[in-house]
């Protein structure tokens, strides 16, 4: 079976995201998707064969990777390892505190939107997980890691707790950069990187 | 009749999810007159609550005997992330909604009702704890502690199995001990 044209499969992803910031995940239709994409029903089952089902999924995958490839850009001129999770931290919350779709769905039909967001949590993880170890190798090579420390499992840990906190600080006030820079070098990092990169 | 109840409950939300649980599967499974269980518990919402409050209630018993008892601080949190994993993992109902209805659970574990939710389990790990920290420093560890503890137990698995003593201990002596400040919060700077 051909695969979808990647042009066309990124206009639906599209067009089905504005649906859903219109009307809701539940009252979203294919028709709506053809309306606004003006791309046909048979096209659009030929690209997501399971219907409204595989598109809500794909569309919530879809904006999960447009969020976190907009956190990779904010921090990437970062000049050092406990820096960059910190402002990654910083900008991941206001993200997630002003993202106008994300918030209204979680307030009109979580249950529809939860179960797939932590389906697809394994994608922010091996990416946020891949985009860290480059930089941790960087922090090694400066001697300014744990010796002995195996760097998968130290941006496994990293990534893991950074998804913790972005989805619920808890007691934490992410907006007050005191208290995130106490998180990132106590909590975060002091497992990681020895007392000197911490700054 | 209460634990009767709340022991029926959970072996039918194991069997057929919560959604499917009726108040007369749990009068059956009880082996009581559904009159009886509906003078006690007049709807399903309120035999839930009972019932969740009851399990975490017993779960922070278990856990703050487990870390009084642990000689150091890092035996106490290996200990308490050990066993509270186990029983999490073992436990049937909840493993039956995470698996099956998670649309159910997750609203109250997620986001903004995730906080409240790390709250509740970072008191009950704080107070496990109080044998060998300050208070103050007890409350942070705590959130801390359950926050890696759930970070670990995702439902698609993890590289640590936190039901393992060993792996658990590698964790927390390598990434999570490191963090936990432990000296007494000076009152001047507070």
């Amino acid at each position: 079976m051909a695969s979808t044209d990647p042009a066309l499969r990124e206009r639906l992803l599209e067009a089905a995201y504005a649906c859903v910031a219109r009307f809701g995940m539940g009252k979203t239709t294919i028709d709506d998707v053809v309306k606004e994409s003006s791309v046909s029903r048979a096209t659009i089952y030929r690209a997501f064969p399971g219907g409204k089902d595989e598109l809500m999924r794909e569309v919530v995958a879809w904006e999960m990777g447009r969020f976190f490839g907009a956190l990779a850009e904010a921090v990437a001129g970062a000049p050092d390892f406990a820096t960059l999770v910190e402002e990654g931290l910083v900008f991941a919350h206001r993200a997630v505190v002003e993202h106008e779709v994300l918030q209204k769905v979680l307030v009109t039909e979580p249950e529809r939107l939860l179960p797939l967001l932590t389906t697809e949590t394994h994608r922010p993880l091996s990416f946020i997980t891949g985009y860290l170890v480059p930089f941790l190798e960087r922090e090694e090579r400066e001697g300014r890691v744990w010796p002995g420390l195996d760097l998968e499992q130290a941006a496994d840990y990293v990534a893991r707790m950074l998804l913790s906190l972005i989805g619920s600080p808890g007691q934490w006030d992410l907006d007050d950069p005191v208290q995130v820079h106490e998180l990132v070098r106590t909590e975060l990092l002091a497992g990681v990187l020895v007392p000197d990169a911490l700054g | 009749m209460q634990q009767r109840a709340i022991d029926a409950v959970m072996r039918c939300i194991a069997r057929y999810g919560v959604s499917k649980t009726t108040l007369d599967d749990v009068a059956r499974e009880a082996g009581c007159a559904r009159a009886t269980l509906y003078r006690y518990f007049p709807n399903k919402s309120q035999l839930l609550r009972v019932a969740v409050a009851s399990e975490v209630a017993a779960l922070a018993g278990e856990l703050e005997q487990i870390g009084a008892a642990a000689p150091t601080l890092d035996d106490a949190v290996v200990a308490v992330v050990t066993h509270a994993s186990r029983r999490i993992v073992g436990h049937d109902a909840l493993q039956f909604v995470l698996r099956c209805e998670p649309e159910t659970l997750l609203p109250y574990l997620t986001f903004a009702a995730g906080d409240t939710f790390l709250a509740a389990a970072g008191d009950v790990v704080a107070r496990s704890l109080l044998v060998h920290l300050p208070p103050e420093r007890a409350a942070r560890a705590g959130e801390w502690v359950a926050r890696v503890a759930f970070a670990y137990l995702t439902p698609d698995g993890s590289p640590v199995d936190m039901t393992d003593e060993r792996q658990v201990r590698e964790l927390v002596r390598t990434f999570v001990r490191p963090g936990l400040p432990t000296e007494p919060v000076d009152p001047i700077t507070r």
